[in-house]
């Protein structure tokens, strides 16, 4: 398997993982055998339709989510064998989250919003305060960082929530769907934006998403279909939407 | 952290005004109820306060200062025949008539002291000379009893002043002197006059004494010396302290009495427990609405790496946040009902420190007891499924 | 809307604080309030003089009991001679009671010794004639010239002169007698002193009749120089009580007045305790063993007769400590 970025290392190594719901007769079987690994520096969007098991897998591989059978390697963590606290920890120090909804708590500005992940690992509130109107400017609402959630636009949330993801320089970042919750053209900003500032040679980002019209912002594509990944497209280079270029697997 | 749970908190002002409300209803029925319901018990030993005698002697089977069981005039030689007694005198407590001016009738409660060494009487004066108790037909009264015998209650210039006279049973009082003195649980004001004149003023009865009031000599505690009494002369002695534990004090004594013969403390406790469960009804159901309001953020905040005691901190802290400050307005406003009620002598008041202690322990278990409900929630909350928006 | 909610939230804030603050201030007033305690009433009552003593209380007597002085018989008093608080001497008289129907008897007694006295003279000169008229017959004689009957009747007459005077003085001495009792009578109706002492109460005037009344007697005649205490004590601490035991009084209402007491005697009759209060209300309810103490009286401050006082018995505890 090429290397998309000379020095890039796994980050995510998935190895038959299984997960099942339900008991008997009703057993669900939602991830069968899943292989996948994610590298840093690349950006892989896991793709398929509703009920196909992407968002488990992404779960499993956010440690949110406990698997029945296989290994998930996350930089060098067996996450199956740490314990509940040490998931939890290992959770606010090495992952990013965006979620679909943007999840930003509407009683606080969003600066202190975005400085979350940085109080729940314990930095004073004063520094934290500062690294995320940084990161805040990073992503272009840095002379805002006052305002409540619900007085910005959908986009502008979603940009605070990617701020929120980057602000503790995580070397993971799973992100659900991001532009579900958007017109096209904001999620084609919001993607835009979120490529330049999260793309870096020491990080893999994992987007999760049925929006074909962002695939074109991804490094990888894994394809999954009923627990299965069935296929991984590689995208050398990546393009802005009008410029994508379909590859077959190499 | 704290600040961040203290902003979600503060942040809905809806949801915040009401658990602020609830607690506050529960502070205010809780320390309200229960300090009218202490100063309702602290009037039935008015005449324990208001005769400040260290040792009350009474007819063996009395439980109450409200209703003695009279005794026979020499056995206040016999109490003071005891070793440990330094002095006995005397005391006439009763409730008696008065006629005003105008013929209308009141009920005082008639304290009768020993003219000579005046033991057992008032503490503080407020005008006139005690000593005038010896002069012929004179009486000291408190200063209800100034607005209370009044002719005309409402007018201040018809106050009843040193000189004026009434009628006790159709003897003549003249008021020589104006003390402080605790209201009775009566209602009636009190009236001071010498034991044989308040036999005077009393209609004759076979045995007249209501109570032998003592202290012990020098070196002996009083403990100690009411129970030679009761040794020696087969009669009841009770110490007079405070309301506690203590069973040989009066106080105490009389307080249970009322507890255990009237409906009082049932209607009053009732009232409290009513409060609590107000409080914990308001206060748990909106702090679980609010908890569950709050479930999506607080799923994200443990999906990406907060711990549960944090998380768990954090509603800890929300909670005893609003019951501090929901406590300290349900103070605001029993102090509010307090002053009144000092201020005008009623309805009865009295607080002693543990009803706030108390109060502010049943509100934040109150608190604690909705924190611990979202608690419970949050924890069954997977962070996973903050992916299943 | 921020407004509101900052309104809100500082304000509850600021609000708390102030009932905090407001009850701590209440709970202040409320102590305030509060009554002084127990304390030793504004004149401290006798101090026991005795470790273990029986109280009692008495009533001051003069010594060796009050004479209630009575009258010889009801009548009239025409003068009183003494005064309440007067020392007397026995024999002294106290009052006289009307003696004119006395004196009015003893004039015409009088006037009848006079006439006895007359009726001697008569009777002596009587018999001074007859006693002559006999000797000039003795002295003839001729025997022929007088008649031996004519003698004989001279004799018998001086005779029955002689036993008219014996009569005469008899008469006399009985006139004078009489005079004798009707003296005796009216100096009874002078009451006297039985004894020396002090009139402690005058009940009589002149001019107002004076009867026989034991209950209200005219005068009350007693030794208020020593006193006497007549102390009660209630029957359950009878036992405690032994002659000679020391004892101290106080007087009532004034506890600062207080003298040492002298054992005299105990009463040996148990009796109803009649209230020393002196209501119309007496309670008998209780019997009392009566003690009776001397006391010399002091000068200063004056103790006066029928005055209570709180007596303290020196006696031992019957009941043994624990």
């Amino acid at each position: 398997m090429p290397d998309p970025v000379p020095s890039s290392r796994i980050i995510v190594d998935v190895r038959n993982v299984e997960k099942s719901f339900g008991d008997g007769d009703n057993r669900i079987h939602v991830l069968k055998k899943i292989m996948l690994q994610a590298y840093s520096g690349e950006i892989m969007m896991l793709v398929g339709p509703s009920g196909c098991g992407k968002t488990t897998l992404l779960s499993a591989i956010a440690g949110t989510l406990r698997v029945d059978g296989g290994g998930i390697n996350v930089l060098e963590n067996q996450l199956n064998e740490m314990s509940g606290s040490a998931l939890t920890r290992f959770r606010s120090r090495s992952i990013g989250f965006i979620f679909q909804q943007f999840n930003l708590i509407p009683t606080i500005n969003i600066a202190e919003n975005v400085s979350i992940p940085l109080m729940i690992q314990g930095v004073s509130s004063s520094k934290a305060l500062q690294r995320s109107k940084d990161a805040l400017e990073r992503v272009g609402l840095g002379n805002r960082w006052k305002e409540r959630p619900n007085k910005l636009s959908g986009g502008e949330q979603q940009r605070v929530a990617i701020a929120r993801a980057l602000v503790h320089e995580p070397p993971l970042v799973i992100c659900d769907e991001p532009t579900a919750a958007l017109d096209a053209r904001n999620g084609e900003i919001v993607l835009d934006l979120f490529r330049q500032v999260a793309r870096s040679p020491d990080r893999a980002v994992i987007i999760v998403t049925h929006d074909s019209r962002i695939f074109s912002y991804a490094d990888r594509i894994a394809r999954m279909d009923d627990g299965e990944i069935v296929e991984v497209h590689e995208q050398s280079q990546p393009t802005p939407p009008h410029f994508v270029h379909e590859h077959a697997h190499g | 952290m704290t600040g961040l749970a203290l902003k979600m908190l503060f942040g809905d002002t809806a949801k915040y005004v009401m658990l602020i409300a609830g607690l506050f209803f529960a502070t205010f029925l809780i320390v309200q109820q229960a300090s009218v319901f202490c100063g309702l018990m602290l009037w039935t030993t008015a005449t324990l306060k208001n005769v400040a005698a260290p040792i009350f002697v009474v007819e063996e089977r009395v439980e109450q200062i409200n209703e003695t069981n009279p005794m026979r005039d020499t056995d206040v030689d016999r109490v003071r025949s005891v070793s440990s007694v330094r002095w006995a005198m005397p005391l006439y407590s009763g409730i008696q008539r008065v006629r005003l001016s105008d013929g209308s009738f009141k009920t005082v409660q008639l304290v009768g002291i020993d003219a000579a060494s005046l033991a057992g009487a008032p503490g503080r004066m407020v005008e006139g000379r005690l000593e005038d108790l010896r002069l012929p037909n004179t009486v000291v009264i408190d200063q209800l009893a100034t607005t209370r015998l009044a002719s005309n209650p409402k007018d201040p210039s018809t106050k009843i002043k040193i000189g004026d006279r009434f009628e006790i049973n159709d003897v003549e009082a003249r008021v020589v002197g104006i003390c402080e003195a605790m209201r009775s649980f009566t209602g009636g004001p009190y009236v001071w006059t010498t034991y044989e004149r308040a036999l005077q003023y009393t209609p004759p009865s076979r045995k007249m004494l209501s109570a032998v009031i003592a202290a012990p000599v020098k070196g002996m505690s009083v403990e100690e010396a009411a129970a030679d009494i009761e040794r020696t002369t087969g009669l009841r002695a009770y110490v007079n302290h405070t309301f506690g534990k203590d069973t040989k004090d009066f106080n105490t004594s009389t307080v249970w009495w009322y507890i255990r013969n009237t409906g009082i403390p049932i209607s009053f406790g009732t009232t409290v427990i009513i409060g609590f469960i107000v409080g914990v009804a308001i206060a748990c159901q909106t702090f679980y609405a609010f908890v569950l309001d709050n479930l999506k953020h607080l799923g994200a905040l443990k999906a990406m790496g907060m711990s549960n005691v944090k998380l768990s901190m954090m509603l800890l802290v929300q909670a005893f946040t609003i019951g501090i400050i929901g406590f300290g307005l349900g103070l605001l406003a029993t102090s509010g009902f307090a002053m009144g009620a000092l201020k005008n002598g009623q309805p009865p008041f009295f607080m002693p420190w543990q009803i706030p202690v108390c109060a502010f322990v049943a509100v934040q278990l109150i608190c604690m007891l909705a924190a611990l409900l979202g608690i419970i929630r949050l924890s069954l909350y997977e962070p996973a499924m903050v992916f299943r928006a | 809307m921020i407004l509101i909610t900052k309104l809100v939230r500082y304000g509850s804030i600021a609000a708390a604080i102030v009932g905090f603050y407001a009850i701590f201030m209440i709970s202040r007033t409320q102590a305030a309030r509060q009554l002084p305690t127990s304390s030793d009433p504004p004149i401290i009552p006798p101090q026991k003089p005795y470790v273990e003593a029986v109280a009692a209380t008495g009533i001051l007597e003069a010594l060796s009991e009050n004479v209630a002085i009575g009258m010889p018989s009801p009548g009239l008093v025409s003068s009183v001679w003494v005064k309440v608080n007067d020392l007397v001497k026995k024999d002294q008289p106290l009052l006289a009671l009307d003696n004119r129907d006395l004196l009015a008897e003893q004039l015409s007694t009088r006037a009848q010794h006079e006439i006895a006295r007359a009726q001697i003279t008569v009777s002596e000169a009587q018999l001074a004639k007859l006693t002559s008229q006999l000797a000039r017959l003795t002295a003839v004689a001729d025997s022929r010239a007088v008649s031996l009957d004519d003698l004989e009747n001279r004799k018998q007459d001086v005779a029955i002169s002689q036993a008219q005077l014996v009569s005469a003085k008899a008469q006399l001495a009985a006139t004078e007698s009489s005079l004798k009792r009707i003296d005796l009578l009216i100096d009874r109706l002078t009451v006297r002193a039985p004894r020396d002492g002090s009139i402690i109460q005058v009940n009589v005037r002149s001019g107002e009749y004076a009867a026989n009344t034991p209950k209200n007697p005219a005068m009350i005649l007693g030794d208020i120089d020593k006193l006497q205490v007549r102390a009660d004590i209630d029957e359950q601490n009878a036992s405690r009580i032994r002659p000679g035991q020391a004892a101290h009084g106080y007087l009532k209402g004034d506890p600062t007045v207080t003298f040492p007491l002298e054992f005299i005697r105990v009463e040996p009759y148990v009796i109803p305790k009649t209230s020393l209060t002196g209501s119309s209300t007496e309670r008998v309810d209780t019997r009392v063993l009566q003690v009776i103490y001397s006391l010399t009286r002091p000068s200063d401050p004056p103790l006066y007769v029928g005055q209570q006082v709180d007596v303290f018995i020196e006696a031992p505890d019957h009941h043994p400590k624990p």
